[in-house]
């Protein structure tokens, strides 16, 4: 059985001994390598972004994972379960049905302009006349990331995956990537200046459930800063919510250097 | 660089502080790395041991850390299988005190037995009626387990998930994490027990010779329960400490409640089951030989004490505080409980290796004393070494404790 083993007996003990090793390892090098497989697999597929995406997800702070319909009131204390994907979500749909006016909301002090769509990381997307879209980072990312030290945006042609890296931030410590509304190869980069960091062209027809607008994107950003005042108060060691006032401009001066990377991580839902 | 490698939201000293906190330890390693260097380069001879005392400081250093290792195996059992939920918090960390306790077992092993160029042999030319056969496959096997289960905890860094292929190949490893932690909880239920049963089938030695349940005498089963009961606090011990040398919270006090609550259930089954066994093998399993049990306790230092010391101080006590409501409530007492079950089972190894070896089994034999070489010393100390290093590097560079930062957050 085992050659150069003259030794060996080969009686059902032995056989059930080694037998049950061997099954283990089996068992080992099989899950292991069904494992690489699938990653394999996954990568082929261009799922790496929705599975970094979901990671992420299942990371953020419950505070952070309010489904769309808390925060116009809704549905209060509703926390999203689908990693902010409200394309099969059968609430989404449902609510979208029964859809009754509500009560205008404070955007928080941020502006919420009527073109656009918002993304839950911080981008938003602005569809043009020629199919393409622009994508851009939203009042409240701007304001915090201040004037960054670097901006990394990807080459002409290169494709990008929804919640996927669109483009990568640096400013001081931090390192932060903002996540993409949209799948589609980019067609044109653009610069703060220009008004539009990225110029799309998207796969297929443009699906845009996820992303808000209107009312509901300022209900969204009412929430979000609720949220900065508590990462915010939380990097200053006192938990505590502001009372009252506005939010200055310069929100990246308001941040201390060690914690900038956590705050705007936090912000734009990288884990 | 350091930085970007560093976990969001999560603090960590200076890279040169951090450097200056590494240089005893490696200096450790190097000093033992050194001595195997002689144990392989001139021989055996290095060290204490010879044929009538064959097991030393590394044998019982290797079913110690081993013992003390089992959080890995118990945790991921409790966390994947049974789905105790609040263990999430210590998982990672226990992978890697698992790790370390388990390589550092083989390596020492490595060393033991000399000639670790034929360490195939023992999978080639298995002696199937010895349990150190099933020692050596449960061990290797468990190693590779735990290096798989170590995997996600690397690729999850924070640079090294920026590639996609790395995350996903984590994001799959973690769906299987449950199979892994079943068949950790398979092998390590055999090899903790073999390790145990190793001295109970002993029937020449009657201090270390028991009665047998089936076909394994009662250590076999001892063994398992004492390293499921000590696991859980040793993680709790080193979860403090490392909170304690880095000043973070790193887990809520529930977490520390939950450890201590199963540890205590544990290791009260298990001192009771030790009574047993104490009780039957001094009225009857060595009486039956022709040795009275107080003949064991002749010899200094090791009196009756040491069977004392190991089930009442070091094995009632400490159950009964990790039971107690109010003693969970204090952090303080817990952590003592936890390092005296921790002592406990420390003392048992001892007695298992260092006393059954000691003590005469023969009418012509005499009591032995041995006491470890440089080299042994300082090769055990190395595996202390390694281990600092391994968990301080993956402390600082991976996310070993879930709820650090949310709870660094609170304040």
């Amino acid at each position: 059985m085992l050659p150069g083993n003259t030794d060996f007996i080969l009686d059902p003990a032995n056989v059930i001994f080694l037998g049950v090793f061997a099954l283990v390892l089996v068992v080992v090098v099989g899950t292991l390598a069904s494992a690489i497989v699938s990653a394999r697999r996954a990568v082929v597929r261009g799922q790496a972004a929705a599975i970094l995406w979901h990671e992420e997800f299942e990371e953020l702070p419950a505070s952070a994972r309010d489904c769309r319909h808390a925060m116009t009131g809704e549905m209060p204390g509703r926390r999203c379960e689908r990693a902010f994907d409200c394309k099969g979500c059968e609430t989404h749909a449902r609510l979208l049905a029964d859809a009754k006016p509500l009560p205008a909301i404070d955007a928080g002090g941020f502006f919420v302009l009527a073109d656009r769509l918002y993304h839950r990381g911080h981008a938003w997307l602005k569809s043009e006349e020629d199919g393409t879209v622009t994508l851009g980072l939203d009042d409240l990312a701007t304001r915090l990331v201040g004037t960054p030290d670097a901006l990394v945006l990807p080459a002409v042609g290169e494709r990008l995956a929804e919640n996927g890296p669109a483009f990568r931030l640096k400013a001081g410590k931090a390192r932060v990537r903002v996540a993409s509304p949209v799948s589609g190869e980019v067609v044109e980069t653009g610069s703060f200046a220009k008004g539009f960091l990225l110029r799309v062209k998207p796969d297929g027809p443009l699906d845009t459930r996820a992303l808000l607008s209107g009312r509901e994107a300022a209900a969204f950003f009412g929430r979000e800063r609720d949220r900065l005042q508590l990462v915010l108060s939380a990097a200053q060691g006192i938990p505590a919510l502001a009372d009252g006032g506005v939010l200055v401009g310069d929100l990246s001066s308001a941040i201390p250097e060690e914690d900038r990377d956590r705050v705007l991580g936090e912000m734009l839902l990288e884990a | 660089m350091d930085d970007t490698l560093i976990g969001r939201g999560l603090r960590r000293t200076s890279l040169p502080r951090f450097l200056l906190w590494l240089v005893p330890w490696a200096a450790l390693l190097a000093l033992g790395l050194y001595a195997v260097y002689l144990c392989f380069a001139i021989g055996l001879n290095q060290t204490n041991m010879d044929n009538r005392f064959a097991f030393g400081l590394w044998i019982y250093l290797d079913l110690t850390v081993i013992a003390l290792g089992a959080g890995a195996f118990f945790t991921g059992f409790l966390l994947y299988i049974l789905k105790k939920k609040e263990l999430k918090a210590v998982i990672n960390s226990a992978v890697v005190i698992g790790f370390i306790c388990y390589s550092g077992a083989v390596g020492i092993l490595m060393v033991d037995v000399g000639q670790p160029l034929r360490a195939w042999f023992t999978f080639w030319h298995p002696n199937v009626h010895s349990m150190l056969a099933e020692v050596t496959f449960c061990l290797t096997l468990y190693l590779s387990v735990l290096a798989i289960e170590y995997a996600p905890l690397v690729l999850k860094n924070r640079r090294l998930k920026e590639v996609p292929g790395l995350l996903v190949l984590e994001h799959q490893l973690h769906k299987v994490m449950v199979v892994f932690a079943g068949i950790g909880t398979l092998l390590s239920f055999f090899h903790q027990g073999s390790l145990g049963g190793l001295y109970g089938v002993l029937r020449g030695n009657p201090f270390a010779f028991r009665e047998h349940i089936g076909i394994w005498p009662t250590t076999f089963f001892l063994f398992i329960l004492s390293a499921a009961a000590v696991g859980p606090s040793f993680i709790l011990l080193t979860t403090w400490l490392v909170g304690k040398v880095s000043r973070k919270r790193l887990v809520s006090p529930e977490v520390f409640q939950t450890l201590a609550k199963i540890s205590g259930w544990l290791l009260l089954v298990y001192v009771v089951l030790k009574g047993i066994d104490s009780l039957v093998w001094i009225n009857s399993t060595s009486p039956k030989t022709g040795v009275q049990v107080s003949s064991f306790y002749a010899h200094p230092p090791f009196g009756t004490w040491v069977l004392f010391a190991e089930v009442v101080l070091l094995g009632l006590v400490p159950a009964a505080l990790l039971l107690s409501r109010r003693v969970r409530a204090r952090t303080g007492l817990l952590v003592l409980a936890a390092a005296m079950a921790c002592a406990g089972i420390v003392l048992n190894r001892y007695v298992m290796t260092i006393q059954t070896l000691a003590l005469p089994s023969l009418p012509f034999d005499s009591f032995l004393s041995y006491s470890p070489s440089w080299q042994e010393t300082a090769a055990f100390l190395a595996v202390l070494g390694y281990g600092v290093l391994l968990y301080s590097i993956s402390f600082r560079w991976l996310n070993l404790f879930p709820e650090e930062r949310e709870l660094a957050t609170k304040g």
